[in-house]
């Protein structure tokens, strides 16, 4: 009892930049700021009366100038409604997704006073971030740094890792309920699109959320575009194989699902493990168009990081060499391509799923340039001074 | 006459060091538990974390630095007791498993519960299969699966006699048959599903809370003086079945019934961490060395030991790699290793 | 005669290149009906407010000046002793009163804030005597810009001694 009491008066005492209150400036707390209410709290604010602090009206000319005076509802992409009484001045980031789209979206930097330690080491595509505080992963978080650092909201995943982000979230809402949960997963393309604009409605990018949806619906409605008329016989059989050797994805897994939307098909797709280890012989009787290697992580080939551009090349000889392997179509036609995961895995998955669709169907696609499209994105989008002709390795050839 | 006198005083002396022992734990408990509190990301002194305790029991006498409440009492506090509580319990388990099984080397998983524990989780993880819903699933499916080990242990030794010999190599069978259960979930699994079952295994304190810690407190405050009651009958048991049945003790039943109780308590604590290893097997050995082997002192003593351990062993994990948290799990592995090389470089004929 | 008008066109044609020049970084500018009212009369101040969605201005009159009303709508303006603060909502001037007192002089102040650009200022100060007298140190509010190596200081400077020629002009 004691200690509930005790926790509600630290709430009052923190209650400065914790949004659990209403609309700053809502007098009459009917849960909407009209103009008479902000106008009344900003003299009062103006001859130095009233509690309400500077960030306070300055939050209630958001909430009156962006949501009509009435607080903002959003539906994150694990089905939970949220209300925000405020805009969003102290963002964690526990996941690097999350982090890239509040950068594509032109979310001021500042704001966010925290990232997971994977974006934290992430010194070529994260350079901002080795100054902020680190706040572990998602399965080894640090609460008491998060807690320190008293944010508005925190990002974790929606449907993945769901054990560790749900005992975070919990743990939040147990101590804290005035720190935000908002849950995207922002590597998913179905999903992808929507959690762009909901994440810009929130922030208050709607604008520049516009543009970048459109950029990246434009790709991908392209690439599905391009290949929907293509019968199901007649689809490129491509062999996609996963960092270790003769390990490839099955259905359910979000390789798999990029490959389909390129227009490809997986001949293992049906297998029952998620990342089935394939018998080698089974491999070379499918006989595979096209093949295709991913590197990144545990085979640590290319990426942002330097521009090894040999590494890929000798990631691909090493699968030419393979015994009995010049026989497969997709080498005989020189269609084994090498690709990083940075490009297919999380945010950037529409620019690798423009590689697969190019080298699934090069008539179809060739006016389709991945490389322009990844240059755009990193340069418009996410501000980086980053130039594809001279830095990173992504794909080879 | 002489020997007597001799006895008489040998027991003084030993009376006097179990004195020392308990008082020495106890005292050794309470500074850890002091320091643990202050151990944590949030950089507050020592000063305040206690300002903090304080506070929370006296918030008209004493206000705490902003957040440090919070922190100290949401996150630190319960952690730390838990750790102290569950230590308690898997050292009583483990000494109590050491007297029925008669082997200096049980602890509460040699028959098993661990495995089975472990296969309960990766049910829940897996296939989403359990008997309770929601976010007790993992929970209630470990605990059930655990008790279900002790239950089957029970069915199997009542079948062909009840012995030390016979509920080893039942639990020895058991043991193998949910490692291989629990395998075979790792690998159908997929890639999330299958690290949220090791972390799982690691075993953790992390995911206390003050009504988990109040449930364990709860189970252990009614078993454990139980326990020491009996204790008597466990030294009986100690010497072997037939000292105890000369002695009156009833022996199968005696063993059933101290069995299911360690792994009761065993299985309410690693439903809530994981299995946590070593703790149940070094605390009662250490204790034995140092105060020998009368169950009415060794079960409490031993209780301390444990829990001194396992605060220890969480605090390191907790600090070494800050900000970083190593399970303790981890940290009681590696416990295991100097004091295998102890025993085998001082290996006594005993 | 001739002389005298050539001077003030001049001073005037100066002083209109360098006010606006005067207010860089504001976007907030402040003029005076006139500088040097009679003893009791009542003067205009206007605030050329730019670019200001949602903000808000504090004005500060030296002792003995009072506020005489404003055209701006009344639920948006509140007075506490010499500070009146006004509530902008994309207006882009603000026009109010001031009664002047027998004598003094002083600096009239303000602040503007704007709320959704999420900055604030000082508005350059504008002095302001009763018939011209200054009054050193009398009725002076606090001094709030103290901001030395401001250009805009240097240039409202040069302003001054444009304007006190424009004046010395006409005499």
């Amino acid at each position: 009892m004691n200690r509930h009491l005790l926790l509600a008066v630290a709430l009052l005492l923190i209650a400065g930049t914790a949004s659990a209150a209403g609309i700053p400036g809502d007098a009459d707390g009917n849960g909407v700021l009209d103009q008479p209410e902000y106008t009344a709290a900003v003299l009062a604010y103006l001859v130095g009366e009233g509690d309400l602090t500077r960030t306070d009206i300055q939050d209630a000319a958001w909430v009156l100038a962006r949501w009509d005076g009435r607080p903002l509802e959003i539906t994150d992409s694990s089905g939970q409604t949220l209300t925000l009484s405020r805009p969003l001045r102290r963002v964690v980031t526990f996941t690097g997704e999350s982090l890239e789209t509040l950068r594509s979206l032109g979310f001021a930097m500042e704001k966010v006073v925290a990232v997971d330690k994977y974006s934290h080491e992430k010194s070529t595509f994260f350079p901002e971030c080795g100054g902020k505080a680190n706040v572990g992963s998602i399965w080894s978080p640090d609460m008491e740094r998060v807690l320190t650092l008293r944010p508005d909201a925190v990002f974790l995943y929606a449907t993945i890792s769901t054990a560790a982000c749900d005992e975070i979230q919990q743990k939040l809402d147990a101590s804290s309920p005035g720190i935000r949960v908002l849950r995207f997963d922002c590597f998913k393309p179905a999903t992808y699109p929507g959690e762009i604009r909901t994440i810009a409605a929130a922030t208050g990018c709607e604008d520049r959320g516009d543009e970048f949806a459109r950029f990246y619906t434009s790709v991908m409605d392209g690439i599905r575009a391009g290949t929907a008329d293509v019968p199901d016989d007649e689809k490129t059989r491509v062999y996609f194989e996963y960092w270790a050797d003769y390990k490839t994805f099955a259905s359910g897994s979000g390789y798999n699902e990029k490959l389909e939307i390129a227009g490809g098909y997986n001949p293992f797709a049906g297998e029952s493990a998620e990342y089935p280890e394939i018998d080698p012989e089974a491999v070379i009787v499918s006989n595979p168009e096209v093949v295709v290697k991913l590197t990144g992580q545990k085979l640590a080939a290319g990426g942002y990081v330097g521009h090894d551009v040999a590494a890929l090349e000798a990631t691909q000889s090493a699968i030419l060499e393979r015994p009995g392997w010049t026989r497969l179509a997709a080498v005989a036609d020189d269609r084994v391509y090498v690709i990083h995961s940075d490009i297919l895995g999380g945010a950037q998955h529409f620019i690798g799923t423009a590689y697969l669709a190019k080298w699934f169907y090069p008539e179809r696609f060739a006016d389709l340039d991945p490389n322009a499209v990844h240059q755009r994105y990193l340069t418009e989008f996410q501000g980086l001074d980053f130039n594809l002709a001279s830095e990173g390795a992504f794909v080879y050839p | 006459m002489e020997e007597s006198v001799i006895l008489r005083e040998g027991y003084a002396r030993l009376k006097k060091t179990r004195t020392v022992f308990i008082g020495g734990l106890l005292a050794l408990l309470v500074i850890l538990v002091g320091v643990a509190v202050t151990l944590g990301s949030a950089g507050f002194t020592v000063g305040e974390s206690y300002l903090a305790i304080l506070a929370g029991l006296f918030p008209e006498t004493f206000t705490a630095p902003e957040m440090a409440d919070v922190i100290v009492w949401d996150y630190r506090l319960h952690r730390v007791l838990f750790a102290v509580v569950a230590g308690f319990g898997l050292a009583v388990a483990g000494s109590v498993m050491q007297g029925i099984l008669r082997n200096p080397l049980a602890s509460p998983f040699t028959l098993g519960i661990s495995s089975a524990a472990a296969t309960g989780a990766s049910v829940a993880i897996v296939l989403g299969a359990g008997f309770v819903g929601g976010e007790y699933l993992i929970i209630a499916n470990a605990f059930l699966f655990a008790l279900l080990a002790s239950v089957a242990i029970y069915g199997m030794a009542r079948y062909r006699g009840v012995s030390s010999e016979t509920m080893i190599l039942a639990g020895i069978a058991l043991m193998y048959l949910f490692s291989a259960v629990t395998s075979l979930l790792q690998y159908v699994g997929t890639a999330e599903e299958l690290q949220a079952v090791v972390f799982w295994m690691f075993g953790s304190v992390g995911k206390s809370t003050w009504p988990k810690l109040g449930l364990v407190t709860l189970v252990i405050a009614c078993t454990v003086p139980y326990l020491i009651y009996r204790a008597w009958d466990l030294n009986a048991l100690a010497e072997g079945d037939e000292v105890a049945a000369g002695l009156g003790v009833p022996v199968e039943r005696s063993m059933m019934v101290f069995m299911m109780v360690a792994s009761l308590i065993t299985a309410v604590i690693i439903c809530f961490t994981g299995t946590i290893g070593f703790i149940g097997l070094v605390a009662p050995h250490i204790t034995r060395m140092a105060i020998g082997g009368d169950y009415r002192t060794l079960i409490p003593a031993s209780g301390l030991v444990g829990a001194v351990l396992l605060l220890a062993a969480d605090s390191v994990g907790r600090s070494i790699l800050a900000p970083q948290v190593l399970p303790v799990g981890i940290v009681t592995a590696f416990l295991g290793v100097p004091f295998f090389i102890y025993l085998f470089m001082h290996r006594r004929d005993a | 005669m001739m002389r005298s008008a050539a001077n003030r066109l001049f001073c005037l044609a100066l002083l209109l290149m360098v006010v606006p020049v005067a207010a860089c970084g504001t976007p907030v500018i402040r003029s005076l009906s006139t500088a040097e009212p009679g003893a009791g009369e009542v003067f205009t101040v206007s605030l050329a407010v730019e670019g200001m969605t949602l903000g808000g201005v504090v004005e500060t009159l030296p002792d003995g000046y009072t506020f005489a009303g404003t055209d701006h709508p009344d639920d948006r303006v509140l007075v506490r002793g010499q500070r009146v603060a006004f509530a902008v909502t994309n207006e882009t001037s603000i026009t109010y009163s001031v009664q002047a007192p027998a004598s003094g002089s002083g600096d009239i102040i303000g602040t503007w804030e704007d709320f959704i650009a999420e900055s604030h200022g000082e508005i350059p100060p504008s002095r302001v005597a009763v018939d011209g007298i200054d009054v050193p140190g009398a009725g002076d509010p606090s001094p709030a810009d103290a901001r030395a190596g401001s250009p805009c200081t240097a240039l409202i400077a040069v302003a001054g001694l444009l304007l006190v020629a424009y004046r010395g002009g006409r005499r």
